[in-house]
């Protein structure tokens, strides 16, 4: 109990210092309109964390507790990369017929490396997911998600064709919400983790007490920032890598860039599955 | 103005009346009644120039209070008053055509009281003003240099009388009745304001202005019953108005009853949304649900649409069950893509579309009561507007979703047969190559 503590805690931590160079969005402050529960971003959630949890974390806290060098070691090793194997996407399970075919496009989607990549994921479903599962309705929403993620997967195979590393995780299919979202919703004000900016909002509060003065309000831990700004933001970072990756047809620093691209650009199909008056808003012009 | 008694006064106008000229009639009985208000009969004459039962009311019980034993007076009233009662809205517009004469006439009664004002002669400008508006009873600048004048020598009741004969003649000028409302706040003459406001919500097409104001003050005042009555009128008249459909919102949120509120707004917002008002509208919709027209729950364009999006998703099944290569594709994998086509349309107009035109109507769908009746919720939570669109029936829609989930489950077992099989007989591949994570 006391290392699973530790590694999430851990997790926190990183996630919390890879928030001091972009803000990362945690929640957006957008009209739900149908007030409806996002049962389907949170089934989603819950998906991704029971598979994590089930099939992944038991071979990652047996690696990490286990000595170093051992045989332990080694077999939760071999067992991770298993799982990984039989149910990560590679474009040789479709092209040769391995292991579970193209049912690996959806297992790949539910699967994560760490608990770092999960809990950071899982963040960004929660923060885009809500509001564009209310803009859709929850199955249609499932089927743009899983059609998003479904396009960066075979995006990478096609695109990194010279690669044979596993994908795995649900980037590209939350790169897809991300970009829905920022179709319909462009200038929604996303709520952000950005150290720098706590630390400049922490340090003016100080200053103002000291000068004997009452600082205004709570102290509030979000920024906010437009949407059009935060996922533009993520998808700048992406653009480079993406080229050097098309480019040379390998996956470079462990993380599959083409699959974030592709799923954002699978984005433009969110208009076959929003809602009919809402996409009827949207062509006249009109506030969703 | 002619020097005239008030006898003589009353003659002529009784003449004028006689002679079926109201306007006159009822000129030259004022001015006797102003002179001599103890005229028992000039009241009783005076009341035939009016056609609202109200006025003609107020003329006999003045001539009732001057004789309480006149019966045929007392009977009128008895009369009047159950058809005041009754009285609809009716059009009161009685604009006059003027003969050639007139028109001559008017021209020169206005150069006379052009000139007279220019030499500071109040009196005589006035006297030819009111000689002009006793031809034409609304005639614009007459009765507004008739009223400023009056208003800057405070004689308030007077300019209020030219007024409100304008407005008792049913004039559409929005000005008069802009400019009697305000001088009758500026008199503190409320019954004056509830006569105008009541006499405006009677005319056919009052102008947008009027409306916007008497709704307005009726809303400021919390009077939210006659804000809607004097809006349901006018939009009945201008039922595209922005404004008055904002307006109309606004009302409606007052009482509670947000489902027609955003009915409303939708409508305003949908006509434009560059306009300040239709912005306006938009904008109050962010806090309610949407409003699913009829045209959206009919269209099969819209759910053609969706049905779109099932058939990529199995078309990018089959595409990366068969290795990727499009060129590969056998026939089990077209006919499941096709499938998932013909299924999802079925599934698609069982849950979201069950009122598509006209395959509604031929699948035997009927226009139900709850649709019929006014605003109700969908499932979903959109609101709808009352429909005259057949839907579904329940049981036709159940069996199509069913039909349409089968079919489904057929295609993607087609769309999906090579990782089906693997599935059951997975192969594992020999290399570990390290993972990439995305």
């Amino acid at each position: 109990m006391a290392i699973i503590v530790a590694i999430l805690l851990f997790a926190a931590l990183n996630l919390f210092l890879s928030a001091i160079t972009v803000p990362m969005p945690i929640n957006d402050h957008g009209t739900v309109r149908y007030n409806s529960f996002p049962y389907a971003t949170a089934g989603l959630i819950f998906i991704n964390v029971v598979v994590f949890l089930a099939f992944q974390a038991p071979d990652i806290i047996a690696f990490v507790t286990s000595e170093r060098n051992s045989i332990e070691e080694f077999n939760a090793f071999m067992s991770y990369q298993e799982t990984i194997d039989n149910y990560g996407f590679r474009g040789i399970n479709l092209r040769e017929g391995y292991s579970i075919g193209a049912f690996t496009s959806f297992t790949s989607m539910f699967m994560h490396v760490d608990f770092n990549h999960l809990i950071s994921n899982m963040i960004f479903l929660w923060a885009f997911g809500r509001r564009l599962e209310d803009a859709c309705g929850s199955a249609r929403f499932v089927i743009f998600y899983l059609i998003a993620g479904l396009v960066a997967n075979m995006g990478t195979a096609i695109l990194a064709s010279a690669s044979d590393l596993s994908s795995i995780g649900a980037s590209g299919a939350i790169f897809g919400v991300m970009g829905g979202y920022l179709l319909l919703f462009p200038f929604a004000w996303m709520g952000c983790i950005w150290i720098p900016a706590i630390v400049v909002r922490f340090a003016l509060r100080v200053l103002v007490r000291l000068i004997g003065d009452k600082p205004e309000g709570n102290f509030r831990w979000t920024l906010q920032i437009p949407a059009i700004l935060v996922v533009g933001l993520y998808i700048g970072f992406n653009v480079l890598p993406t080229f050097n990756t098309i480019q040379s047809g390998e996956l470079s620093e462990g993380i599959n860039y083409v699959a974030h691209m592709l799923g954002f650009l699978s984005a433009i199909l969110i208009f076959l599955f929003v809602r009919k008056d809402l996409l009827t808003r949207y062509a006249s012009g009109r506030a969703l | 103005m002619e020097l005239m008694d008030a006898n003589t006064l009353y003659r002529d106008g009784v003449t004028a009346i006689r002679q079926q000229d109201l306007t006159t009639g009822r000129k030259l009985l004022t001015q006797s009644l102003k002179l001599d208000d103890s005229n028992e009969n000039a009241w009783v004459w005076l009341a035939r120039t009016f056609n609202d039962p109200e006025q003609q009311i107020k003329c006999l019980q003045r001539a009732l209070t001057l004789n309480p034993d006149n019966a045929r007076v007392r009977t009128a009233i008895d009369n009047l008053q159950g058809k005041a009662h009754d009285a609809p809205a009716k059009i009161r517009r009685k604009q006059k055509t003027l003969t050639a004469d007139e028109t001559v006439r008017i021209h020169a009664l206005m150069q006379k009281a052009a000139k007279s004002a220019a030499d500071g002669d109040d009196e005589a400008a006035l006297s030819a003003w009111v000689d002009v508006l006793a031809i034409e009873v609304d005639h614009p600048e007459a009765i507004r240099s008739a009223v400023q004048t009056l208003t800057r020598l405070k004689y308030y009741e007077d300019a209020d009388e030219l007024l409100w004969r304008a407005i008792e003649a049913g004039t559409v000028q929005p000005s008069i009745y802009h400019t009697a409302l305000d001088l009758a706040r500026k008199n503190e003459n409320f019954e004056r304001i509830k006569a105008i406001r009541e006499h405006i919500i009677t005319l056919p097409d009052p102008h947008e202005s009027l409306v916007i104001r008497v709704a307005q003050e009726y809303m400021d005042t919390n009077q939210d019953e006659a804000a809607a009555k004097t809006l349901v009128h006018a939009l009945k008249a201008n039922p595209n108005h922005q404004k008055l459909l904002v307006m109309m919102g606004e009302v409606q949120t007052r009482f509670g009853r947000t489902d027609q509120a955003v009915i409303y707004y939708n409508r305003a917002a949908k006509i434009s949304t560059i306009t300040p008002e239709g912005k306006d509208a938009d904008k109050r919709l962010s806090a309610f649900p949407p409003v699913l027209t009829d045209k959206e729950r009919g269209s099969i364009l819209l759910a053609s649409r969706e049905v779109l999006g099932i058939v990529f998703f199995y078309l990018l099944l089959a595409w990366q069950d068969v290795g990727l290569d499009l060129a590969n594709m056998d026939v089990p994998h077209i006919f499941g893509v096709i499938l998932s086509g013909i299924g999802g349309y079925l599934l698609i107009t069982a849950t979201s579309s069950p009122q598509q035109t006209p395959l509604a109507r031929l699948f035997g769908g009927v226009v139900t009561d709850e649709h019929r009746a006014g605003i109700v919720f969908e499932k979903n939570g959109a609101l709808q507007e009352s429909s005259q669109l057949p839907i579904l029936a329940e049981s036709t829609r159940l069996v199509l979703g069913i039909i349409g989930a089968v079919i489904l489950v057929l295609a993607f077992a087609l769309t999906f047969s090579v990782a089906i099989d693997l599935l059951l007989n997975p192969i594992t591949p020999s290399d570990i190559p390290v993972p990439g994570a995305f």
